[in-house]
């Protein structure tokens, strides 16, 4: 028996929107892209990424926030893994590519006194002649985050984060004497 | 009196210290000027360290943000799209009605096609199994029945089965309804039930896409469960297996 399609009904018209106002993953991946997009571009920077491979880096942790979501999986510290996330794709981009010189990018105000801004470019000079971890380490540090999640993001011991940034943070402490 | 070391002052310094010994550097902070000053300007160093970091000028977010919208939105449009492009597929495939001679009844794809309410996995699998599953009014499966020719449907030989089940975002659509033989031929009701089971199991353990899953049972979903199950016949367990009650 040849039974000919009477009709097809077109699914995508059954489609219905959500009607239960609770927040989408679209809008909960948004959301922390607007939180940690700065911190992450900074920290990318410090690992001598140019621009461009920063926002394409970063599009790219957010689509696999996305799916490490969509997924269901683990989602206790989701800053701690954006950067970790981060961390890894920068690497393997510098595998293709080799680092670039550090291009500290300072904030110039008209009304900044010429002493300060040698200061600050100072302390850029210390910190790009960091060893790279340390300048990693330091990076997180700076945008907050607390040891355990430096060790976690940077793949070392919670010794190891804290022996880098004592090291670092004294070097700068102790070579700025004014 | 023993001083304390870089270490603990920094330490100390970002709240990193268990509070017994955080207690202990304090004490001595306020005693020795020599640790003070040494905790100081590590105080000084790390805010210089913030003030760099944080001073670094960095490209607007709006272009980027709007770019990632646009990659986000397609995931669920992507499921609208592949769901269109399945039924086109099949559309284009004029299926004769397989009624064979073990009672096989497959869904016809005009008839049922499939239909499918836009829900994200997280949501529909904090739903809980065998939610919504509610019982078919007589009248829709009356309809059913007829649109696929069955004039004189006896009672608790068919489920009037959801092509996609609720559970797995199906809607009580009739054109993701049809009826399934309940106990009769190999591919029957309670071994498409089976899984169904497995396959949102599958999707709430994050091991499968939704949309795969859906798009799975809407198209063959006996080659589908010869694939999960590694089988080519139904497993002894299914056969037996119940979970919906046949049409009465």
């Amino acid at each position: 028996m040849r039974y000919v399609e009477p009709e097809m009904a077109a699914l995508p018209e059954l489609l219905e929107s959500r009607a239960d106002g609770a927040r989408t993953l679209e809008e909960e991946v948004t959301a922390l892209f607007d939180e940690y997009r700065g911190p992450l571009f900074r920290f990318l920077l410090s690992l001598g990424l140019e621009t461009a491979d920063v926002e394409e880096t970063i599009q790219e942790v957010f689509l696999a926030l996305f799916q490490h979501l969509r997924a269901g999986k683990r989602r206790d510290n989701l800053r701690a893994w954006l950067f970790q996330v981060g961390h890894n794709m920068a690497l393997k981009l510098r595998r293709r590519r080799p680092p670039m010189a550090l291009e500290p990018v300072v904030v110039h105000t008209p009304e900044m006194q010429a002493m300060e801004n040698q200061a600050r470019r100072r302390v850029a000079a210390m910190i790009e002649a960091l060893p790279e971890q340390d300048r990693a380490c330091l990076a997180l540090r700076a945008e907050g985050l607390r040891y355990r999640e430096i060790a976690e993001v940077m793949g070392i011991s919670l010794g190891g984060v804290a022996l880098s940034l004592e090291r670092s943070i004294a070097r700068l402490s102790k070579g700025n004497r004014r | 009196m023993r001083h304390v070391t870089d270490r603990e002052l920094l330490l100390e310094l970002d709240g990193e210290l268990e509070f017994a010994r955080s207690a202990a550097v304090l004490r001595h902070t306020e005693e020795c000027e020599l640790c003070r000053g040494r905790q100081e300007e590590l105080a000084r160093g790390l805010a210089r360290a913030v003030e760099a970091q944080l001073g670094v000028a960095i490209p607007a977010a709006g272009a980027a943000r709007e770019r990632l919208r646009a990659a986000l939105r397609p995931r669920y449009g992507q499921r609208a799209l592949a769901a269109g492009a399945l039924a086109a597929a099949l559309a284009l495939m004029v299926l004769p009605w397989v009624t064979g001679g073990e009672g096989d009844v497959t869904p016809r794809t005009g008839l049922t096609p499939g239909a499918v309410r836009v829900m994200d996995q997280a949501t529909m699998c904090a739903a809980g199994e065998g939610t919504e599953r509610a019982a078919i009014p007589h009248a829709v499966a009356m309809e059913v029945f007829r649109r696929y020719g069955i004039h004189d449907p006896r009672p608790r030989a068919y489920e009037v089965d959801y092509l996609i089940p609720p559970d797995l975002g199906g809607t009580e659509d009739e054109r993701n309804l049809w009826p399934q033989p309940y106990n009769e031929g190999t591919w029957n009701a309670r071994v498409k039930d089976a899984l169904e089971d497995r396959l949102r199991t599958m999707v709430c353990e994050g091991g499968l896409a939704l949309d795969t899953a859906q798009a799975e049972l809407a198209g063959d979903w006996i080659g589908a469960y010869k694939r999960h199950f590694r089988t080519a016949t139904p497993l002894p367990d299914h056969v037996a297996f119940v979970k919906d009650r046949p049409w009465e």
